[in-house]
């Protein structure tokens, strides 16, 4: 498929899922001027500077507060950790309501998920009194789980749905840590559980964020797999599982779930056959089967992924 | 309703599979410990600790005669080197309170110019009746696990391993019961216990 049929495809899923109609997008295109190449070009430098720019102001910040962290007392730690945290979450939620500052509004969630974690850690470093640490990252994940969970289901944002699966996993990994349950289990749960949730999300408008959730659902339930089946009798049923991944990919039309699954069978063949292919010649079979394997999948890709218009 | 469950199949299993599969697992790995007899004998273990600060020219050496812990400091020459036996402390397991108390005892005097080893004198813990059975008469059998996670580079990064309050436990068929650090001195005792035997005659045993 040539990059013009990828184009016009995308063209066509967009409109689809936005439900545009064909006089929308005509009327659309005729009111857009084309592109000047010179100011698209200064338009990208001037975006990358201005990225830049934040990252050094924010480095910088980043920097003198730990300079300054020892001096710092414990109301004055927290307020710049979690109090920070939660003014830009509520920066943010007030560029919502204007549109100069629409640009600002993810990057503003983003830095809010991170401040406002690390200040309820700090938050219970200084002012509790002993006690497992776990329990207090099981606190932190439920409260910004729910937090953003909830904001989501107001406002609709995908970086929030990105962030609320992030502490939900996190949580639930913690809980699953406090109940002793063995890593390879819990590593299953979340692999399954994210699969299925970014397969729900990928009927969605939020379906941008679906390859990242399909590589973590993927790598937790591979791995936790392995884990389960290696040394065991039924140790060759990996090939099932992730060939079975492979299946799941072009069912979902995942491109990252075909990849995970890739690199599951090559390495699970390298472990396999660990005795006999610790040689040159084995190097060789290695490099070949790595070859067809890549070759099989963007096969499956053309076939099954690019051929077929998503519902 | 039933509609409703239909068209979300897939996201309602995307999180009640996980909640299922962790809480089976949960229920399955906790259920011996549960249906089983809690230990009901309490036992000795030695900690031998090396102190390379203050090397010594003698080792101490516990086992169970005739029923009795018994203890010895041995001359060290070059084919007895034993460093790691340089000092050791006495701990007794009270099984009625899941708890570790160190047992006291005296080292004599002038052991850096001993010449043939020399027998220490226990205390109280010398009189108890050991039994040095790997198994207690309730089946219970005393076990260093060591670092038991089994999370591999994923584990690790996420910091998911299975935790345990010592490396120790009780064992009795599936049933595992942790023991607590015999001592806050993580350092020292934490891999280097020694079952000595389990406490049969002062009313411990159920």
């Amino acid at each position: 498929m040539s990059s013009r049929e990828e184009a016009l495809q995308q063209v066509a899923e967009i409109a689809a899922r936005h439900q545009l109609s064909a006089d929308e997008i005509i009327k659309a295109l005729n009111e857009s001027s084309p592109p000047d190449q010179a100011e698209r070009s200064t338009g990208i430098l001037a975006k990358i500077l201005a990225y830049l720019g934040g990252i050094f102001v924010l480095a910088g910040i980043a920097i003198f507060i730990g300079m300054q962290w020892d001096q710092f007392g414990s109301a004055v730690r927290v307020f710049v950790t979690l109090g920070v945290g939660f003014i830009l979450f509520l920066f943010a939620l007030i560029t919502l309501k204007d549109d100069r500052f629409s640009r600002v509004t993810t990057p503003m969630f983003l830095i809010a998920a991170l401040l406002q974690p690390t200040g309820i850690v700090v938050m219970l470093n200084e002012y509790s009194r002993g006690g497992d640490p776990e329990h207090g990252l099981l606190f932190m994940c439920v409260v910004l789980f729910v937090q953003q969970f909830l904001t989501f289901l107001a406002i609709n944002r995908t970086v929030l749905l990105f962030i609320s699966l992030f502490f939900g996993a996190a949580g639930f990994g913690t809980l699953c840590e406090i109940l002793d349950i063995d890593f390879e289990i819990t590593a299953l749960a979340l692999g399954i559980g994210l699969t299925l949730i970014s397969y729900v999300i990928d009927k969605s408008d939020h379906r941008p964020i679906t390859p990242f959730w399909y590589l973590a659902g993927s790598v937790f339930f591979l791995y936790g797999a392995f884990d389960v089946l290696e040394g065991s009798v039924f140790e060759i049923v990996y090939f099932g599982v992730a060939a079975g991944f492979m299946y799941l990919g072009t069912v979902v039309r995942s491109r990252i779930l075909l990849f995970a699954s890739v690199i599951a069978l090559m390495g699970f063949t390298g472990y396999f056959f660990r005795d006999s292919l610790a040689n040159a010649f084995g190097l060789i079979f290695m490099g070949f089967l790595l070859i067809g394997l890549s070759a099989f999948a963007m096969s499956l890709n053309r076939k099954y992924i690019q051929a077929r218009p998503k519902p | 309703m039933g509609k409703w469950l239909k068209q979300n199949l897939v996201l309602i299993s995307g999180i009640l599979l996980p909640v299922l599969l962790v809480g089976g697992f949960f229920i399955l790995s906790k259920a011996p410990a549960m249906l089983a007899d809690p230990p009901g004998y309490d036992f000795i273990l030695v900690g031998y600790h090396y102190d390379y600060q203050h090397e010594s020219n003698y080792y101490l050496d516990f086992e169970v005669r005739g029923g009795h812990l018994t203890a010895r400091a041995v001359p060290r020459d070059e084919k007895q080197v034993n460093y790691n036996q340089q000092k050791a402390r006495l701990f007794r397991y009270e099984a009625a309170g899941n708890t570790f108390e160190e047992l006291v005892y005296e080292l004599p005097e002038k052991l850096e110019d001993l010449d043939e080893p020399v027998e220490l004198d226990l205390g109280d813990a010398g009189d108890l009746k050991l039994d040095k059975r790997i198994k207690s008469p309730d089946g219970y059998q005393f076990e260093f696990v060591g670092y038991r996670g089994r999370g591999g580079l994923l584990g690790e990064i996420f910091g998911m391993r299975r935790h345990y309050e010592s490396s120790y436990i009780l064992k009795k068929d599936g049933a595992y019961f942790d023991l607590p650090e015999p001592s806050s001195d993580h350092t020292t005792y934490q891999y280097d216990l020694h079952f000595m035997g389990w406490v049969l005659d002062d009313g411990s045993a159920p």
